[in-house]
Protein backbone atom coordinates (compact mmCIF):
# COMPACT_ATOMS: atom_id res chain seq x y z
CA UNK A 1 0.00 0.00 0.00
CA UNK A 2 1.29 3.44 -0.81
CA UNK A 3 1.96 6.13 1.78
CA UNK A 4 -0.91 8.10 0.30
CA UNK A 5 -3.43 5.25 0.57
CA UNK A 6 -2.27 4.01 3.93
CA UNK A 7 -1.57 7.26 5.76
CA UNK A 8 -2.75 10.42 4.06
CA UNK A 9 -6.05 8.92 2.96
CA UNK A 10 -6.74 5.77 4.94
CA UNK A 11 -5.51 6.30 8.51
CA UNK A 12 -8.28 7.34 10.89
CA UNK A 13 -5.71 8.31 13.50
CA UNK A 14 -4.24 10.82 11.13
CA UNK A 15 -5.73 14.05 9.83
CA UNK A 16 -3.53 15.11 6.93
CA UNK A 17 -4.41 18.40 5.28
CA UNK A 18 -2.95 19.85 2.16
CA UNK A 19 -2.53 23.61 2.62
CA UNK A 20 -3.44 26.16 -0.01
CA UNK A 21 -2.63 29.85 -0.20
CA UNK A 22 -6.11 31.23 -0.67
CA UNK A 23 -5.16 34.01 -3.07
CA UNK A 24 -4.47 31.60 -5.93
CA UNK A 25 -5.48 28.32 -4.26
CA UNK A 26 -1.89 27.25 -4.70
CA UNK A 27 -0.84 24.07 -2.88
CA UNK A 28 2.01 25.26 -0.64
CA UNK A 29 2.41 22.63 2.08
CA UNK A 30 0.69 20.44 4.59
CA UNK A 31 -0.35 20.19 8.22
CA UNK A 32 -0.76 16.80 9.81
CA UNK A 33 -2.25 15.66 13.10
CA UNK A 34 -1.09 12.12 13.70
CA UNK A 35 -1.23 9.57 16.51
CA UNK A 36 -4.68 10.92 17.29
CA UNK A 37 -5.66 9.20 20.55
CA UNK A 38 -9.23 9.98 21.48
CA UNK A 39 -9.11 8.07 24.73
CA UNK A 40 -6.28 10.23 26.05
CA UNK A 41 -7.26 13.23 23.92
CA UNK A 42 -3.79 13.67 22.51
CA UNK A 43 -2.18 13.95 19.08
CA UNK A 44 1.09 14.99 17.50
CA UNK A 45 1.38 17.75 14.91
CA UNK A 46 3.69 18.11 11.93
CA UNK A 47 3.65 20.73 9.22
CA UNK A 48 5.66 22.09 6.33
CA UNK A 49 5.54 25.01 3.97
CA UNK A 50 7.01 23.06 1.08
CA UNK A 51 6.90 25.58 -1.75
CA UNK A 52 10.06 27.70 -1.50
CA UNK A 53 8.23 30.74 -2.86
CA UNK A 54 5.67 30.53 -0.03
CA UNK A 55 8.17 30.58 2.82
CA UNK A 56 8.71 33.53 5.12
CA UNK A 57 5.29 35.03 4.51
CA UNK A 58 3.55 34.09 7.73
CA UNK A 59 1.57 31.20 6.28
CA UNK A 60 3.03 28.82 8.84
CA UNK A 61 1.59 30.66 11.83
CA UNK A 62 -1.88 30.55 10.41
CA UNK A 63 -1.55 26.88 9.44
CA UNK A 64 -0.46 26.00 12.97
CA UNK A 65 -3.29 28.01 14.51
CA UNK A 66 -5.88 26.41 12.23
CA UNK A 67 -4.75 22.86 12.93
CA UNK A 68 -4.57 23.46 16.68
CA UNK A 69 -8.04 24.91 16.61
CA UNK A 70 -9.29 21.94 14.64
CA UNK A 71 -7.62 19.53 17.07
CA UNK A 72 -9.19 21.19 20.10
CA UNK A 73 -12.62 22.10 18.77
CA UNK A 74 -13.22 19.66 15.95
CA UNK A 75 -11.61 16.57 17.42
CA UNK A 76 -11.99 17.39 21.12
CA UNK A 77 -8.30 16.92 21.90
CA UNK A 78 -6.72 18.28 25.06
CA UNK A 79 -2.98 18.11 24.37
CA UNK A 80 -1.17 18.43 21.04
CA UNK A 81 2.58 17.88 20.95
CA UNK A 82 5.24 18.43 18.33
CA UNK A 83 8.98 18.13 17.78
CA UNK A 84 11.13 20.87 16.31
CA UNK A 85 14.90 20.93 15.82
CA UNK A 86 16.85 23.40 17.91
CA UNK A 87 18.28 25.15 14.86
CA UNK A 88 14.79 25.80 13.47
CA UNK A 89 14.21 29.05 15.32
CA UNK A 90 11.61 30.28 12.84
CA UNK A 91 9.61 27.12 13.44
CA UNK A 92 9.81 27.54 17.20
CA UNK A 93 8.51 31.12 16.91
CA UNK A 94 5.66 29.98 14.69
CA UNK A 95 4.65 27.27 17.13
CA UNK A 96 4.91 29.62 20.08
CA UNK A 97 2.58 32.06 18.36
CA UNK A 98 0.11 29.24 17.80
CA UNK A 99 0.06 28.43 21.52
CA UNK A 100 2.81 25.83 21.91
CA UNK A 101 5.42 25.98 24.63
CA UNK A 102 8.62 23.97 24.97
CA UNK A 103 8.41 21.41 27.76
CA UNK A 104 11.48 19.25 27.12
CA UNK A 105 14.56 18.75 24.99
CA UNK A 106 15.87 15.50 23.64
CA UNK A 107 19.55 16.26 23.48
CA UNK A 108 21.89 15.45 20.60
CA UNK A 109 19.26 13.43 18.79
CA UNK A 110 19.20 14.81 15.24
CA UNK A 111 21.99 14.78 12.66
CA UNK A 112 22.17 17.75 10.32
CA UNK A 113 25.10 19.42 8.61
CA UNK A 114 27.69 17.13 10.11
CA UNK A 115 26.71 17.51 13.77
CA UNK A 116 24.07 16.47 16.26
CA UNK A 117 21.38 18.87 17.46
CA UNK A 118 18.75 18.82 20.17
CA UNK A 119 15.10 18.12 19.46
CA UNK A 120 12.78 20.55 21.25
CA UNK A 121 9.47 19.04 22.40
CA UNK A 122 6.56 21.46 22.51
CA UNK A 123 2.95 21.10 23.58
CA UNK A 124 -0.29 23.05 23.43
CA UNK A 125 -3.06 22.36 25.93
CA UNK A 126 -6.63 23.34 25.15
CA UNK A 127 -8.00 26.12 27.32
CA UNK A 128 -4.60 27.36 28.42
CA UNK A 129 -3.98 30.22 26.03
CA UNK B 1 -11.79 1.05 41.37
CA UNK B 2 -11.65 -2.03 43.57
CA UNK B 3 -8.19 -3.42 44.03
CA UNK B 4 -7.99 -6.72 42.19
CA UNK B 5 -4.71 -7.74 43.74
CA UNK B 6 -5.63 -8.12 47.41
CA UNK B 7 -5.44 -11.60 48.96
CA UNK B 8 -5.19 -13.34 45.61
CA UNK B 9 -2.55 -16.00 45.18
CA UNK B 10 -1.89 -15.11 41.56
CA UNK B 11 -1.05 -18.61 40.36
CA UNK B 12 -4.36 -20.15 41.47
CA UNK B 13 -6.84 -17.69 40.02
CA UNK B 14 -7.80 -16.71 36.51
CA UNK B 15 -6.48 -13.43 35.17
CA UNK B 16 -8.73 -10.65 36.45
CA UNK B 17 -8.93 -6.97 35.66
CA UNK B 18 -11.53 -6.00 38.25
CA UNK B 19 -12.75 -7.46 41.48
CA UNK B 20 -15.84 -6.67 43.55
CA UNK B 21 -17.34 -8.36 46.60
CA UNK B 22 -19.10 -11.22 44.85
CA UNK B 23 -17.75 -11.10 41.32
CA UNK B 24 -14.55 -10.57 39.38
CA UNK B 25 -14.05 -9.70 35.71
CA UNK B 26 -11.25 -10.90 33.47
CA UNK B 27 -10.44 -11.33 29.78
CA UNK B 28 -12.41 -13.92 27.81
CA UNK B 29 -9.93 -16.70 27.09
CA UNK B 30 -10.42 -19.54 24.61
CA UNK B 31 -10.96 -21.85 27.60
CA UNK B 32 -14.14 -19.91 28.39
CA UNK B 33 -15.75 -20.60 25.03
CA UNK B 34 -17.33 -24.04 25.72
CA UNK B 35 -19.42 -22.69 28.61
CA UNK B 36 -20.36 -19.67 26.53
CA UNK B 37 -21.43 -21.95 23.72
CA UNK B 38 -23.70 -23.76 26.15
CA UNK B 39 -25.31 -20.46 27.15
CA UNK B 40 -25.61 -19.21 23.59
CA UNK B 41 -27.55 -22.34 22.71
CA UNK B 42 -29.67 -22.28 25.86
CA UNK B 43 -33.23 -21.10 25.37
CA UNK B 44 -33.39 -19.53 28.84
CA UNK B 45 -30.37 -17.41 27.98
CA UNK B 46 -31.83 -16.50 24.61
CA UNK B 47 -34.84 -15.12 26.44
CA UNK B 48 -32.73 -12.45 28.07
CA UNK B 49 -29.66 -11.98 25.92
CA UNK B 50 -29.97 -10.39 22.53
CA UNK B 51 -28.00 -13.07 20.77
CA UNK B 52 -30.59 -14.32 18.31
CA UNK B 53 -32.41 -17.61 18.00
CA UNK B 54 -29.82 -19.25 15.81
CA UNK B 55 -27.50 -22.16 16.59
CA UNK B 56 -24.03 -21.09 17.65
CA UNK B 57 -21.15 -23.34 16.64
CA UNK B 58 -17.95 -23.20 18.63
CA UNK B 59 -16.21 -21.83 15.55
CA UNK B 60 -18.65 -18.96 15.20
CA UNK B 61 -18.19 -18.13 18.87
CA UNK B 62 -14.40 -18.31 18.55
CA UNK B 63 -14.59 -16.00 15.54
CA UNK B 64 -16.64 -13.53 17.61
CA UNK B 65 -14.02 -13.65 20.36
CA UNK B 66 -11.17 -13.08 17.93
CA UNK B 67 -13.08 -10.23 16.41
CA UNK B 68 -13.82 -8.40 19.67
CA UNK B 69 -10.45 -9.00 21.31
CA UNK B 70 -8.79 -7.34 18.31
CA UNK B 71 -11.13 -4.37 18.37
CA UNK B 72 -10.65 -1.11 20.21
CA UNK B 73 -14.37 -0.52 19.99
CA UNK B 74 -15.19 -3.41 22.29
CA UNK B 75 -14.19 -4.61 25.75
CA UNK B 76 -15.70 -7.94 26.79
CA UNK B 77 -15.04 -9.73 30.08
CA UNK B 78 -15.74 -13.10 31.59
CA UNK B 79 -17.68 -12.85 34.85
CA UNK B 80 -16.40 -15.01 37.71
CA UNK B 81 -18.35 -15.62 40.90
CA UNK B 82 -16.22 -15.27 44.02
CA UNK B 83 -14.69 -16.73 46.04
CA UNK B 84 -14.23 -19.82 43.85
CA UNK B 85 -13.87 -17.96 40.53
CA UNK B 86 -16.68 -19.88 38.88
CA UNK B 87 -17.33 -18.73 35.30
CA UNK B 88 -20.97 -17.59 35.29
CA UNK B 89 -21.36 -15.15 32.42
CA UNK B 90 -19.90 -12.33 30.37
CA UNK B 91 -20.31 -8.60 30.13
CA UNK B 92 -18.96 -5.99 27.80
CA UNK B 93 -18.90 -2.60 26.25
CA UNK B 94 -19.31 -2.31 22.50
CA UNK B 95 -19.49 0.57 20.03
CA UNK B 96 -16.91 2.29 22.23
CA UNK B 97 -16.48 5.75 20.73
CA UNK B 98 -13.63 7.58 22.41
CA UNK B 99 -14.21 10.71 20.38
CA UNK B 100 -17.80 11.02 21.62
CA UNK B 101 -16.93 9.24 24.90
CA UNK B 102 -19.83 6.82 24.75
CA UNK B 103 -20.42 3.07 24.54
CA UNK B 104 -23.12 0.43 24.78
CA UNK B 105 -23.28 -2.07 27.60
CA UNK B 106 -24.42 -5.70 27.60
CA UNK B 107 -24.34 -8.49 30.17
CA UNK B 108 -25.42 -12.11 30.35
CA UNK B 109 -25.47 -14.26 33.46
CA UNK B 110 -25.33 -17.57 31.65
CA UNK B 111 -25.42 -19.97 34.59
CA UNK B 112 -29.06 -20.19 35.66
CA UNK B 113 -28.27 -20.82 39.30
CA UNK B 114 -26.24 -17.62 39.48
CA UNK B 115 -29.22 -15.46 38.57
CA UNK B 116 -31.37 -13.52 41.02
CA UNK B 117 -28.58 -12.87 43.54
CA UNK B 118 -27.58 -9.36 42.61
CA UNK B 119 -24.45 -10.50 40.82
CA UNK B 120 -25.46 -8.73 37.62
CA UNK B 121 -25.95 -5.48 39.53
CA UNK B 122 -22.46 -5.66 40.94
CA UNK B 123 -20.99 -6.51 37.54
CA UNK B 124 -22.82 -3.54 36.06
CA UNK B 125 -21.44 -1.21 38.74
CA UNK B 126 -17.92 -2.49 38.05
CA UNK B 127 -18.39 -2.06 34.32
CA UNK B 128 -19.70 1.49 34.72
CA UNK B 129 -16.71 2.36 36.91
CA UNK B 130 -14.48 0.84 34.23
CA UNK B 131 -16.18 2.84 31.49
CA UNK B 132 -16.03 6.14 33.36
CA UNK B 133 -12.75 5.90 35.27
CA UNK B 134 -10.56 3.73 33.05
CA UNK B 135 -11.82 4.47 29.56
CA UNK B 136 -12.81 8.07 30.27
CA UNK B 137 -16.29 7.67 28.78
CA UNK B 138 -19.13 10.02 29.72
CA UNK B 139 -22.24 8.09 28.69
CA UNK B 140 -23.11 4.40 28.56
CA UNK B 141 -26.34 3.14 27.03
CA UNK B 142 -28.00 -0.23 26.69
CA UNK B 143 -31.16 -1.80 25.41
CA UNK B 144 -33.20 -4.48 27.06
CA UNK B 145 -36.57 -6.04 26.38
CA UNK B 146 -39.80 -5.19 28.18
CA UNK B 147 -40.36 -8.71 29.50
CA UNK B 148 -36.94 -8.82 31.16
CA UNK B 149 -37.96 -7.15 34.43
CA UNK B 150 -35.06 -8.57 36.40
CA UNK B 151 -32.49 -7.03 34.12
CA UNK B 152 -34.24 -3.69 34.20
CA UNK B 153 -34.25 -3.56 38.00
CA UNK B 154 -30.58 -4.50 38.09
CA UNK B 155 -29.69 -1.79 35.59
CA UNK B 156 -31.65 0.80 37.56
CA UNK B 157 -29.96 -0.19 40.80
CA UNK B 158 -26.58 0.18 39.12
CA UNK B 159 -27.40 3.69 37.87
CA UNK B 160 -29.15 3.37 34.50
CA UNK B 161 -32.46 5.09 33.77
CA UNK B 162 -34.96 4.51 31.01
CA UNK B 163 -34.72 7.05 28.20
CA UNK B 164 -37.18 5.63 25.72
CA UNK B 165 -38.76 2.66 24.04
CA UNK B 166 -38.78 1.27 20.55
CA UNK B 167 -42.17 -0.24 19.91
CA UNK B 168 -42.36 -3.87 18.88
CA UNK B 169 -38.64 -4.05 18.12
CA UNK B 170 -37.71 -7.46 19.59
CA UNK B 171 -39.06 -10.85 18.53
CA UNK B 172 -39.37 -13.58 21.15
CA UNK B 173 -41.79 -16.42 21.77
CA UNK B 174 -43.89 -15.78 18.71
CA UNK B 175 -44.59 -12.11 19.37
CA UNK B 176 -42.94 -8.72 19.29
CA UNK B 177 -41.94 -6.76 22.38
CA UNK B 178 -40.85 -3.23 23.06
CA UNK B 179 -37.14 -2.57 23.39
CA UNK B 180 -36.32 -0.40 26.38
CA UNK B 181 -33.41 2.01 25.98
CA UNK B 182 -31.50 3.02 29.08
CA UNK B 183 -28.50 5.22 29.77
CA UNK B 184 -26.12 6.13 32.55
CA UNK B 185 -24.33 9.45 32.29
CA UNK B 186 -21.12 9.80 34.25
CA UNK B 187 -22.00 11.24 37.64
CA UNK B 188 -20.41 14.46 38.82
CA UNK B 189 -19.21 17.48 36.97
CA UNK B 190 -19.13 17.48 33.20
CA UNK B 191 -15.79 17.74 31.44
CA UNK B 192 -14.62 21.35 31.06
CA UNK B 193 -16.00 23.09 28.00
CA UNK B 194 -13.60 23.71 25.17
CA UNK B 195 -12.65 27.33 24.67
CA UNK B 196 -14.51 29.14 21.96
CA UNK B 197 -13.16 28.77 18.45
CA UNK B 198 -10.89 31.59 17.40
CA UNK B 199 -10.09 31.15 13.74
CA UNK B 200 -11.77 29.93 10.64
CA UNK B 201 -14.88 28.61 12.36
CA UNK B 202 -17.71 28.57 9.87
CA UNK B 203 -15.68 30.46 7.27
CA UNK B 204 -16.12 29.29 3.74
CA UNK B 205 -14.83 30.40 0.42
CA UNK B 206 -16.58 30.22 -2.90
CA UNK B 207 -14.81 27.71 -5.10
CA UNK B 208 -15.42 26.50 -8.60
CA UNK B 209 -15.44 23.02 -10.08
CA UNK B 210 -11.89 21.77 -10.24
CA UNK B 211 -10.74 23.87 -7.28
CA UNK B 212 -9.38 21.93 -4.31
CA UNK B 213 -11.89 21.01 -1.60
CA UNK B 214 -11.36 23.18 1.49
CA UNK B 215 -12.11 21.91 4.97
CA UNK B 216 -10.96 24.86 7.08
CA UNK B 217 -10.59 28.37 5.75
CA UNK B 218 -8.42 30.96 7.49
CA UNK B 219 -7.44 34.47 6.46
CA UNK B 220 -4.74 33.60 3.96
CA UNK B 221 -4.56 29.80 3.93
CA UNK B 222 -7.07 27.00 3.65
CA UNK B 223 -6.76 23.34 4.65
CA UNK B 224 -8.26 20.50 2.69
CA UNK B 225 -7.90 16.77 2.12
CA UNK B 226 -4.87 15.63 0.18
CA UNK B 227 -5.30 14.09 -3.24
CA UNK B 228 -3.28 11.57 -5.17
CA UNK B 229 -2.54 14.20 -7.82
CA UNK B 230 -0.52 16.16 -5.25
CA UNK B 231 2.03 13.40 -4.72
CA UNK B 232 4.53 14.97 -7.17
CA UNK B 233 4.56 18.16 -5.06
CA UNK B 234 5.05 16.16 -1.89
CA UNK B 235 7.81 14.16 -3.52
CA UNK B 236 9.55 17.35 -4.62
CA UNK B 237 9.36 18.85 -1.11
CA UNK B 238 10.43 15.69 0.68
CA UNK B 239 13.49 15.36 -1.52
CA UNK B 240 14.61 18.97 -1.05
CA UNK B 241 17.54 19.16 1.35
CA UNK B 242 16.71 22.77 2.12
CA UNK B 243 13.27 21.61 3.27
CA UNK B 244 14.62 18.72 5.27
CA UNK B 245 16.73 21.14 7.33
CA UNK B 246 13.53 22.08 9.13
Amino acid sequence: MTWYDGEMSGNLRRAWFSVYALAKLQHIGFVDLHHIDHRNRTATMSMMVGEPSARGQGYGSEMASLIVQHGFHGLGLRNIALEVYEFNLAGQRVYQKAGFRAFARRRQAHMMGGRLWDIVLMEAVSGER
Amino acid sequence: MPDDRRDVPASETPVCNMRGEQVALGPISPAHLPAMQRWFNDHDTLLTAGIGAMPWTLERLAAWRTDVTGSEEAAWFTIFQLPEFRQIGYAGLRSIDFESRSAEYAITIGEANARGQGLGTEVTRLMLAYAFEELGLESVSLDTVEYNQGARRAYEKAGFREIGRRGRAEAMGGRLWDAILMECVKPGTPSPPAPLPILGEGRTMATRDGDPVLFLVGERVGLGPASREQMPSYQRWFNDFQTMRT
